[in-house]
């Protein structure tokens, strides 16, 4: 289960709008390599995981990233918040308005909406954990990206905080991958699956 | 800043660090001087968050409501300049 906390994990305050970034940084929210697809991704895997330091990583790293998700609405809503007609027009915003006037809305900055098919669960350890490793990486860029788009330091300052925690989240993926195969036949790692075939399981 | 924003900031780094400490844990179970570390943050974390819940009411929702019903209270984590309070 899980208990909400009434505050950010990391501070949001941003005083000026600024649509047009904030139709890049909704990517973020429910884009192919956002914070949503990454709890699911981490939340859903960690059933199927055969290890406690494995089970433990998935529970609070995709709980962690719901906070992270929570920090990227902020933005957006901020961002958006109390607009007029000719800067949603003049920002290119209108595309997205049209569709949620300034609600959030998981899709991707091209507006494509979040879909499950952005994770894979694949109930194998080392499958798992190797997309686990690629998503914070891809999740890395697309922060590096944004940032090349912004000039506001209320923006860059929670968007630095959210691709340190990529960075953070990496490192402790690879020690649980290390972890897993140290576990595992060391002549072959592929030998069994940990996780279904028990009776290889040591 | 005003001095719920203020203890609203440290109670934020202080959780930070005991969620870093939680994390780097999990892959590290054995690392006894950085759980005695977790468990000192923690408790500095409880007092902080006991003064905050007293004077400005509950952060997570298992927390006493100080005011009235004041977990609904207005500002939510999302609205610009929630840390100040009620503007």
């Amino acid at each position: 289960m899980w208990v909400y906390e009434k505050k950010l994990e990391y501070p949001v305050n941003i005083k000026n709008t600024n649509a047009k970034l904030a139709q890049m940084i909704i990517s973020q929210y429910g884009g192919p390599d956002g914070e949503l697809g990454a709890s699911l991704r981490y939340l859903s895997q960690r059933y199927s995981m055969p290890y406690p330091e494995l089970k433990a990583i998935l529970t609070d790293i995709g709980t962690e990233e719901l906070a992270h998700l929570e920090m990227i609405g902020a933005i957006v809503y901020q961002l958006t918040k109390d607009l007029s007609p000719e800067e949603i027009k003049k920002y290119g915003f209108d595309a997205y308005f049209v569709d949620h006037t300034t609600g959030i809305y998981p899709s991707s900055a091209a507006g494509v909406p979040f879909t499950a098919a952005y994770i894979q669960s694949k109930g194998d350890v080392i499958t798992d954990l190797h997309e686990d490793l690629a998503a914070e990486q891809k999740a890395r860029t697309t922060y590096d990206n944004i940032l090349r788009f912004c000039d506001d330091p209320d923006v860059i300052d929670p968007i630095r905080f959210l691709r340190e925690r990529e960075i953070v989240h990496y490192q402790r993926f690879g020690e649980g991958l290390r972890i897993a195969t140290d576990k595992l036949d060391s002549q072959n790692f592929y030998a069994f699956n940990p996780s279904f075939d028990k009776k290889c399981c040591r | 800043m005003n001095n719920r924003a203020n203890l609203l900031e440290k109670i934020s780094k202080l959780d930070f660090a005991t969620i870093e400490l939680h994390l780097y844990l999990d892959t590290h179970p054995d690392d006894s001087a950085a759980q005695s570390k977790l468990n000192e943050y923690k408790a500095q974390l409880q007092n902080l968050t006991n003064e905050y819940v007293s004077k400005y009411g509950p952060i997570s929702a298992k927390d006493k409501n100080a005011d009235g019903w004041d977990w609904i209270a207005d500002p939510w984590p999302w609205d610009r300049n929630c840390m100040e309070g009620n503007r």
